[in-house]
C-alpha cells in the first residue's frame, strides 16, 4: 500500500486542479449549460479512450460505446450519482456498454466456429446425411409442437431460443414488462412439454 | 463490529483476481481509484494481504487507472469526429 499513497500524493495537485474544474463544469452542465457538456467531453474523452483501449482492440466499436456513454450521461444528468462522481461513472458505464457488445458478439462467434468445426469433421457423407436427416425431422416435430403456442407464446420462444436474444430485447421487441415475458414463456414451454409427451 | 463484518462478507464475494483487467473491470475498484474514496482503502489493503500474490495485477491496474488522461491516443480530429456525433444524436433524439 505504500507505493498507492505515493502515487495518491505524487497526483494530488494536478489530478485535484482537474477534479475541481469537472465539477464546477458538472454543475453548470446540469443547470442545462451544453457548452459545460461539451468542454467535459474534451476532459474525459482521452482518459474514456485509453480505458477502453486497455479492454479491447476494437477502435471503432469503443468509439460507438463512448458515443453511447456521453448520450446517456447527458440524459441522466438530473440524477444526482451521475454526476457526483463523473470520472467513476463514465469509466464504470463505458466497461458495461463494452462487456454487452463482446456479449453480443460471442454469441454470434460461437455460430461461426461451430459452423466451421462441423464443416471439417463431416468426412463421412452418410453420416453427414443421417444427421441432415434428423435434423429436418427434429424440425419438423419442433414446428409441429410450436402449433399448440398462441402467437404471443410462440413470438417469445422463438426470440430467446431460435434467435438467442436477450431478455430485455425480447421485452422491447415485444413491448412488454420482463415479468410479462417470462410468464409467457413459462407457459409456453409448459405447453411444448405437455406435448411432446 | 458491524464494519468489519460487512467488509468480510463483501470479501468474501469478490474472488482472487489474478489479472490487470478483472481489477480495471471491477466497479468498487473504480470507484476506489477514480474518487478517492479513504474509507475504502483498508477494504482492499486486506484483500491484497489475503492474496499478496495479486499485488502487481493490483498495482498496474492502479496505475492505469491514475494515469489515463497522461496520453493522447485519440487525434484531436478524431475526438472533434466523435464529439459532432454526440452531439448530432442528441439533436435528433431530443427534437
Amino acid at each position: 500500500m505504500e507505493t498507492n499513497r505515493r502515487q495518491q500524493v505524487a497526483l494530488s495537485s494536478g489530478q485535484k486542479c482537474l477534479r475541481e474544474r469537472a465539477k464546477q463544469l458538472a454543475a453548470e452542465f446540469c443547470a442545462g449549460n451544453d457548452h459545460a457538456f461539451s468542454e467535459l467531453y474534451d476532459l474525459y474523452v482521452q482518459s474514456l479512450y485509453n480505458y477502453g483501449m486497455k479492454l479491447t482492440q476494437d477502435q471503432e466499436l469503443l468509439k460507438d460505446c463512448i458515443h453511447d456513454v456521453f448520450v446517456k450521461v447527458y440524459t441522466k444528468r438530473n440524477e444526482k450519482h451521475t454526476i457526483n462522481n463523473l470520472s467513476s461513472y463514465l469509466l464504470i458505464s463505458l466497461k458495461n456498454r463494452l462487456l454487452d457488445e463482446f456479449r453480443r458478439n460471442t454469441f454470434m462467434d460461437d455460430g461461426e466456429v461451430e459452423c466451421y468445426d462441423y464443416r471439417r469433421a463431416s468426412e463421412d457423407v452418410e453420416h453427414d446425411y443421417l444427421n441432415t436427416e434428423r435434423e429436418l425431422m427434429q424440425t419438423a416435430q419442433v414446428a409441429h409442437l410450436m402449433n399448440h403456442l398462441t402467437r404471443r407464446q410462440r413470438q417469445a420462444i422463438t426470440l430467446y431460443y431460435l434467435e438467442e436474444r436477450k431478455y430485455d430485447e425480447i421485452c422491447d421487441i415485444m413491448q412488454m414488462n420482463y415479468h410479462s415475458v417470462r410468464n409467457l414463456m413459462h407457459r409456453g414451454m409448459l405447453k411444448l412439454r405437455e406435448a411432446a409427451l | 463490529m458491524i464494519a468489519s463484518y460487512s467488509l468480510v462478507t463483501k470479501y468474501m464475494k469478490r474472488t482472487i483476481y489474478t489479472t490487470v483487467e478483472q481489477f480495471l473491470c471491477d466497479d468498487d475498484f473504480i470507484r476506489y481509484v477514480m474518487d478517492c474514496v479513504p474509507d475504502k482503502e483498508s477494504y482492499w489493503a486486506s484483500y491484497l494481504s489475503a492474496a499478496p500474490q495479486i499485488r502487481s495485477a493490483y498495482l498496474k491496474a492502479y496505475d492505469i487507472l491514475m494515469h489515463l488522461d497522461d496520453c493522447s491516443m485519440l487525434t484531436p480530429e478524431q475526438a472533434e469526429c466523435l464529439k459532432r456525433r454526440v452531439f448530432n444524436t442528441l439533436r435528433v433524439s431530443i427534437s
